[in-house]
């Protein structure tokens, strides 16, 4: 029985980094700020949910698994707020454009 | 396993290398943030989790904050560290004879240092085991549970009274800064979301560390930190604190005042200075525990203030 978990925190840990390097590659090949932004919450959400849950298969006891839930929690809320003012400050640096 | 440790090495010096050398000092900043990262893990693996504690929240986060900052007070145009150049490592005008021979120059220290420090480390003893046991053998008399806290509070205390007087220094100093026309934050709706969402979590996690500095890795600095951290995201929201006045002067201050109080009470009953009675020194650690996080906290909160908002 605890092979089926090793194997299936294994795999989720691995699809985690899987995603993080996704990630990586779309912050350096994507054009702008803002796709690079996409790539980089989707790092955000899915890649570091999917390692906590494969953490979380192994944990020893509910309190590790409730801190990762709120780790992830955590990096998901700094995540999407600093993204949002990112994105912000990149459209005001917009040099502004004539109407046509 | 070595490979992780090499890997996380070799990642330290390349991050370095880019914070120091990078175009522009934004990125330099940001750089600067992701090694201290590496730095908490490497930390980590050499088994010191109050220093990873104090890494990740000190290096990385209040000074990667405090560096941005700065950078933002700047201007908006991007300033040149090393060379005037077009790209981050190579330089299209030839390189001048002074620059080479402070380049050439800098090489060779860092090599005597490197190769120094190298014969240090290889001539220590393989099984290294310093005053572990002298600290054990007290731990009982000490009123914590935890070595490092133990050490940093009761056996060295005199060190972090003098680490929270200098904390309380930087405040000082921070106040006494003319007051400039910086910019004004107005509050803004998504950071004042995120600190209705954080700033509970940052207080009970703080009170945590504070509490269980006693028998595992934590403590005062690490909670003042938070705190500090917490102060630090409000600015940044918006919302204005408080100017100076006896309520402000008397938390930055609060710190020392109980340490030196305590210390020198030790001496009116007969102790040594910062000595602690058997069976009391819980106590009254606990004590100067809570007074060095609320100065600690307020002194940060400062630093990120820069003075405004403060008068004499």
């Amino acid at each position: 029985m605890t092979t089926v978990l090793d194997w299936a925190s294994g795999a989720l840990i691995l699809a985690g980094v899987g995603f993080f390097g996704a990630a990586v590659v779309g912050l350096l090949r994507l054009p702008g700020v803002l796709c690079r932004l996409h790539a980089l919450t989707k790092a955000d959400n899915v890649s570091l949910g999917l390692i906590a849950i494969g953490l979380a298969l192994r944990a020893d006891s509910v309190q590790i698994v409730l801190r990762l839930g709120l780790i992830w929690l955590l990096v998901m809320a700094a995540g999407a707020t600093t993204c949002s003012l990112i994105a912000r400050s990149a459209v005001a640096a917009r040099p502004r454009k004539q109407a046509p | 396993m070595p490979w992780f440790d090499l890997g996380l090495a070799a990642m330290l010096l390349w991050f370095a290398g880019h914070a120091v050398g990078a175009r522009r000092l934004h990125a330099s900043a940001t750089v600067y943030i992701c090694f201290g990262l590496l730095l908490t893990l490497a930390w980590v693996r050499l088994d010191a989790p109050d220093l990873a504690l104090a890494e990740a929240a000190l290096g990385a986060g209040v000074t990667g904050a405090l560096l941005l900052k700065a950078i933002a007070s700047l201007g908006s145009r991007p300033v040149p560290l090393l060379v005037p150049a077009h790209d981050a490592w190579r330089v299209h005008e030839p390189l001048g004879g002074r620059l080479l021979g402070a380049i050439a120059l800098a090489a060779v220290l860092g090599v005597v240092l490197v190769g120094a420090l190298g014969m240090a480390v290889v001539s220590l003893p393989g099984e290294a085991v310093g005053l572990r046991p002298e600290v054990e053998a007290r731990l009982e008399a000490s009123g914590v549970r935890h070595p490092v806290t133990a050490v940093l509070l009761n056996f060295r205390g005199f060190d972090t009274l003098l680490e929270i007087v200098v904390i309380w220094i930087a405040g000082v100093v921070c106040w006494t800064f003319p007051r400039r026309r910086e910019l004004v934050l107005r509050p803004d709706l998504q950071l004042t979301s995120l600190v209705r969402f954080v700033d509970p979590i940052l207080l009970v996690t703080a009170a945590y560390l504070l509490w269980a500095g006693s028998r595992a890795p934590g403590g005062a600095f690490q909670a003042g930190v938070l705190l500090g951290a917490g102060a630090a995201l409000r600015l940044m929201a918006g919302e204005v604190l408080p100017k100076a006045g006896v309520i402000p002067r008397f938390l930055l201050s609060l710190g020392a005042l109980v340490f030196l109080t305590v210390g020198v009470a030790a001496v009116l009953t007969g102790l040594p200075f910062l000595g602690y009675g058997p069976g009391d020194a819980g106590t009254w650690l606990l004590v100067i525990e809570v007074g060095g996080t609320l100065s600690i906290g307020y002194a940060l909160m400062l630093l990120f203030q820069r003075g405004r908002g403060a008068g004499a």
